[in-house]
């Protein structure tokens, strides 16, 4: 198994004039394919930047990203928008469903967005397996939050990206749903071979993951598997 | 308490920004507003004044007693006298009246010197330049000068001080003339005197007026024009700051939407306090803390920006319309409206305080931007094709509140302006029209044709100084001189008429026009005017002489009231409904598809030769036809020109001996005295008893023009006002808005979409929304403008429609200029209010978009 992302040196400082707060520090470390990894921490550690600076959703205020060999943030907007919708998914703690699309439609968008062509019968089997494409025509508002989440899960997958980047995916379910979302994403990552980026609070959840990245104070201060 | 609210605008930054921006506006528009008004007002006044003097009444013949009631009125400001000493003689040359003027009178009456200056004292003297024209330049300002200061009495030596201009024509009143030999006043001089006051309140004038006419005390003149009593509705409601209650309702209206927009919020948060344990009284102390930090913020930004938008205001006005203007503070009104805003503003916060103590302390209470319509999701067969216009209309069904609001505000506002936009140039272009074709002239308009002036009396006028020339006609007008037309028409009849289609259709449809019942049976034409002619209307006579069709026309026994001519041309009949002319003659104009109507085709038409009977309210007599024309060369106003008389023959149809003009027009020289010629004409008229038709056209077309002046101030007012309140409306419902749409921003964003796409996205999204906008509100102009250019003509054809178009080029000019100004204004403030904000969005940080950010 190669390495699909690598950071290095990664530093993000908020805050103007006397007020910073240095959310990461100088963080290294090497993503592998095909593997579920899971960084916690605990609240304000760190982790949630990290995740957004290692998606590009943020810019760090040093260091690198690099995804394929390229540096992400260096990236022209338009180079990292494809790289997003050919090889990145997302899943969010709080869903971020487009309201006024079905489910089916919400899933569908990153492929219209790609232009690509919609391969029916593997969005039907994504549907199957997450369990919601009896909920396909339901729109966002008319599911409960596991539902949503799943849907939100389909969405991420639709691309069949190289890599998921999951922020606390469970942090608005209950036990039972949180437990579905998790073993639905190692499902995934069984079936079609995704590398999935998992940041939670939650020790129970990290065990489910291949590979752990402890967070505290914005450092790495554990790995393991 | 005060660093808890300080820390919580920290947190709240875009709400606060908003609720301190709208307060502001809100505070900034109504004080504009009276500021504009307040000024625009006052500064109409003084254009009144400067042109119809200060002085608020006189009295001319006063005795002590209307000194006494005028200085009892404590509104009173200035009281000016006039002592009249007689006529005076230069030799034997009349100089007119002279008198003693105080200087306030001077004053009041703004008279002023064309050389040297006016006397201090009863020594001194001081001329009008018509004076001193009769003296024929024997006289030398600060020489001496011989006068007679009564007819025939003793001669004495004045100094002469200086030479005045004629006295404002405001001060002249019938039967009271004011002095051209002109004295300084002492206790020295005695006689009948004049005072000219000047009083604050014109509501006491009448409380005057009547004391005045219980002392039976000369003559009591209210300065109408320069005082209006007069007053339309729309002057009484701003004069009396009755507008401050509607500003302050609109106010309401807006701080009860700012409030709304941010009641779910503020809720959250409060309820959120009372959960941690905060009790009632700190909950209300902490808005009562938060509401007046805001206020504060606002009010200071609201008084700068006011001041700052009346300046601007009156300042366009200054330009556009060209008067001189001035700022005029009203504190009065200005502290109501503060003082009312301000209560609303901390009674509507003190309620958000009460829903919150009220409200249910929930573990799951969430905050919502409220913008989604949940009710009721459609129910899908199938997963739709995902497109741009799929995504819109989506998008539109979710989120029709605000589409719906923004759409119909957006048309509202664009039909709105683009009306009032036209209105406003229309009366702009009115007023510049009228002021500059003030025509120094008299009109005299008589009621009834024994009311007429004889060639005699128009000698008369015609000898009065400064009158340059006067035109004269002669006619009769059923529908302006008698006032019950459904028994009052006038009836050209003849037999052969009796059974005629041309005559009959004509005849009912003047009639319908009138609104006089239908005759179907009747023998004659039904028309409302009849005009007569004399040998001074050559061409009209000459044009008669070759135009003839059938017969020939007798000048002679025409001018003598022997024959007529008709003129009976082909028409079509088409209803344009009541006020627009009926009938059309010109040949290019005709339907083929409707019926024509053309005498020559009668059976059994009239012949020159024949007799017609013209019967009228003062009179009925016949005549014989001489000529009849059937096809005129131009175009000529049938309803109108059935038949052509003389003067004479309407003469003795009137039963008067000699021709009587019913108008006539006196025009002045503008070079010599007008006031003089003026005073004169309606001396003139005033003795032959018909004064009240007497009108005086310089003053009736500044009134008119002063009129428009104001009405397009009105529009222009009307306009400023709905586009500051659309702009506040845009600005704030797109911040709230936005604020959802950040979050769709970031889901695309991180979904792959890139900054271009999303940026041509919402450009197109925006261009839909506001095309449609634009289309809607293009078509309702449109429609307007349709209707309006309908009184020009109807829309019988494509070619009468674009012959109306063509014919009335300015009309399409202006409606087109309105239309593009309207929507050039809607896209600019749609560029700011919305799609460069949303163009900002869409460049930012995603973790931002999705509100992620600080979520370590």
């Amino acid at each position: 198994m190669g390495v699909i992302l690598t950071a290095k040196n990664l530093q993000k400082i908020y805050g103007m004039g006397e007020v910073k707060v240095e959310a990461v520090k100088n963080i290294s470390l090497e993503i592998e394919k095909g593997y579920f990894y899971a960084i916690i921490g605990k609240s304000g550690s760190g982790k949630s930047t990290l995740l957004h600076l290692l998606s590009g959703f943020d810019k760090p205020t040093k260091g690198t990203v690099k995804i394929g060999g390229e540096n992400i943030h260096k990236m022209k907007d338009k180079r990292l928008s494809a790289m997003r919708r050919e090889k990145m998914g997302f899943v969010f703690q709080s869903y971020n469903l487009l309201p006024e699309f079905c489910v089916e439609e919400n899933i569908r968008m990153p492929l219209y967005l790609n232009r690509a062509k919609t391969d029916k019968g593997y969005i039907r089997s994504l549907m199957e397996k997450l369990g919601i494409y009896e909920l396909r025509l339901k729109f966002p508002s008319q599911l409960s939050g596991g539902e949503q989440q799943r849907a939100a899960i389909a969405r991420a997958l639709a691309a069949r990206p190289d890599i998921v980047f999951a922020d606390e995916p469970t942090g608005n379910l209950d036990q039972q749903s949180g437990g579905d979302v998790l073993r639905l994403l190692k499902m995934m990552k069984e079936e079609w071979g995704q590398t999935i980026l998992l940041v939670t609070h939650d020790m129970e959840i990290a065990q489910a993951a291949d590979k752990v990245i402890e967070i505290r104070d914005g450092m790495v201060v554990g790995r393991g598997a | 308490m005060r660093k808890l609210v300080l820390k919580s605008f920290k947190g709240r930054k875009r709400e606060m920004r908003i609720s301190i921006v709208m307060l502001a506006l809100i505070y900034m528009c109504g004080i504009m507003t009276i500021l504009f008004e307040e000024s625009f007002y006052r500064s109409l006044e003084s254009m009144r004044r400067a042109a119809y003097g200060e002085w608020t009444g006189a009295v001319f013949g006063a005795g002590e007693g209307a000194e006494q009631i005028l200085s009892e009125q404590e509104s009173t400001n200035q009281i000016g006298r006039i002592v009249m000493l007689g006529n005076a003689q230069y030799g034997e040359e009349p100089l007119g009246v002279m008198g003693a003027v105080d200087e306030t009178a001077q004053s009041l009456g703004r008279l002023q010197t064309a050389e040297g200056r006016l006397p201090a004292d009863s020594t001194e003297i001081a001329l009008s330049e018509t004076a001193v024209s009769r003296m024929a330049g024997q006289v030398k300002v600060g020489g001496k000068v011989e006068i007679a200061p009564a007819e025939n009495g003793e001669v004495k030596s004045f100094a002469l001080s200086g030479i005045v201009k004629p006295w404002g024509r405001e001060w002249e009143t019938a039967g009271y003339e004011l002095p051209s030999v002109i004295l300084g006043m002492d206790e020295t001089v005695q006689g009948e005197t004049y005072l000219f006051f000047q009083n604050d309140s014109p509501d006491e004038m009448s409380r005057i007026q009547a004391r005045m006419e219980i002392l039976g005390e000369g003559m009591y003149v209210y300065n109408e024009k320069a005082y209006p009593l007069d007053v339309s509705a729309v002057d009484e409601f701003f004069q009396d700051g009755k507008f401050v209650f509607y500003i302050v309702l609109i106010a309401a209206i807006l701080i009860g939407y700012l409030m709304m927009l941010t009641l779910k919020s503020r809720r959250y948060s409060l309820t959120v306090l009372r959960g941690m344990g905060a009790d009632a009284g700190e909950v209300i102390q902490l808005v009562l803390w938060e509401s007046a930090f805001l206020w504060g913020m606002a009010f200071l930004a609201g008084m700068v920006l006011s001041a700052l938008g009346a300046g601007a205001a009156l300042y366009a006005v200054h330009r556009v319309v060209k008067i001189p203007v001035h700022l005029e503070i009203q504190e009065k009104y200005i502290l109501e409206y503060i003082a009312c805003v301000t209560a609303i503003y901390f009674v509507c916060n003190l309620a958000v305080a009460l829903t919150a103590i009220g409200s249910q302390i929930r573990t799951a209470f969430k905050l919502d931007s409220g913008l989604l319509d949940r009710s009721a999701p459609p129910r899908l067969k199938k997963a739709e094709r995902l497109t741009f216009f799929t995504c819109l209309r989506r998008k539109g069904l979710f989120y029709s509140k605000i589409y719906a609001s923004r759409f119909v505000i957006s048309v509202l506002v664009m039909v709105v302006s683009a009306v009032c936009l036209r209105l406003f140039i229309e009366e702009k272009k009115e007023y510049e029209y009228l002021m500059g074709a003030i025509e120094h002239a008299y009109d005299y308009q008589a009621d009834d044709p024994a009311d007429g002036l004889t060639d005699g009396q128009i000698r008369e006028l015609e000898k009065i100084d400064g009158v340059k020339s006067v035109e004269k006609e002669c006619f009769i007008n059923s529908s302006t001189m008698i006032q019950d037309i459904m028994s009052q028409e006038i009836r050209i009849c003849a037999p052969v008429f009796k059974n005629s289609g041309y005559v009959g259709a004509y005849r009912r449809y003047n009639q319908k026009y009138l609104g006089v019942p239908a005759d179907e049976e009747g023998d004659y034409f039904s028309v409302w005017e009849l005009r007569g002619l004399g040998p001074q209307d050559e061409k009209q006579l000459s044009y008669y002489e070759t135009a003839a069709d059938l017969g020939t026309f007798d000048r002679e026994s025409f001018i003598e009231g022997e024959e007529c001519v008709l003129i009976l041309p082909p028409y079509q009949i088409r209803d344009l409904g009541a006020g627009k002319a009926p009938v059309y003659i010109n040949t290019e104009e005709m339907d083929e598809g409707k019926k024509v109507y053309t005498y020559e085709t009668e059976e059994n038409p009239i012949a020159p030769g024949d007799m017609v009977n013209v019967s009228t309210p003062w009179g009925e007599r016949e005549i014989r036809v001489g000529a009849v024309i059937t096809s005129p060369e131009t175009y000529v106003p049938v309803n109108a020109s059935v038949i052509e008389v003389s003067e004479k023959f309407l003469s003795l149809l009137c039963g008067s001996e000699e021709t009587r003009y019913t108008s006539v027009k006196m025009n002045l020289d503008e070079a010599m005295n007008t006031a003089g010629a003026g005073a004169e004409i309606e001396g003139y008229f005033e003795m032959l008893g018909k004064e009240s038709n007497l009108t005086d056209l310089a003053g009736f077309i500044r009134d008119r023009a002063e009129d428009s002046l104001f009405d397009g101030t009105q529009y222009l007012f009307i306009l400023t006002a709905a586009w500051l309140v659309y702009m506040l409306m845009m600005y704030h419902g797109n911040q709230v808005y936005l604020k959802n749409e950040g979050k769709r921003i970031g889901v695309f964003r991180a979904l792959g979409m890139d900054r271009m796409m999303l940026k041509s996205r919402y450009l197109l999204e925006n261009l839909t929304e506001g095309g449609a906008i634009i289309l809607v509100s293009a078509a309702v102009v449109t429609g307007e403008f349709l209707i309006r250019l309908r009184t020009y003509g109807a829309y019988d054809s494509i070619h009468m429609f674009f012959k109306i178009l063509a014919d009335n080029p300015e009309d399409v000019r202006l409606f087109l200029l309105a239309l593009f100004m309207a929507v050039t204004a809607f896209l600019g403030v749609s560029a700011v209010t919305l799609y460069m904000p949303l163009k900002k969005l869409s460049g930012g940080n995603i973790a931002e978009n999705l509100e992620l950010k600080n979520n370590w």
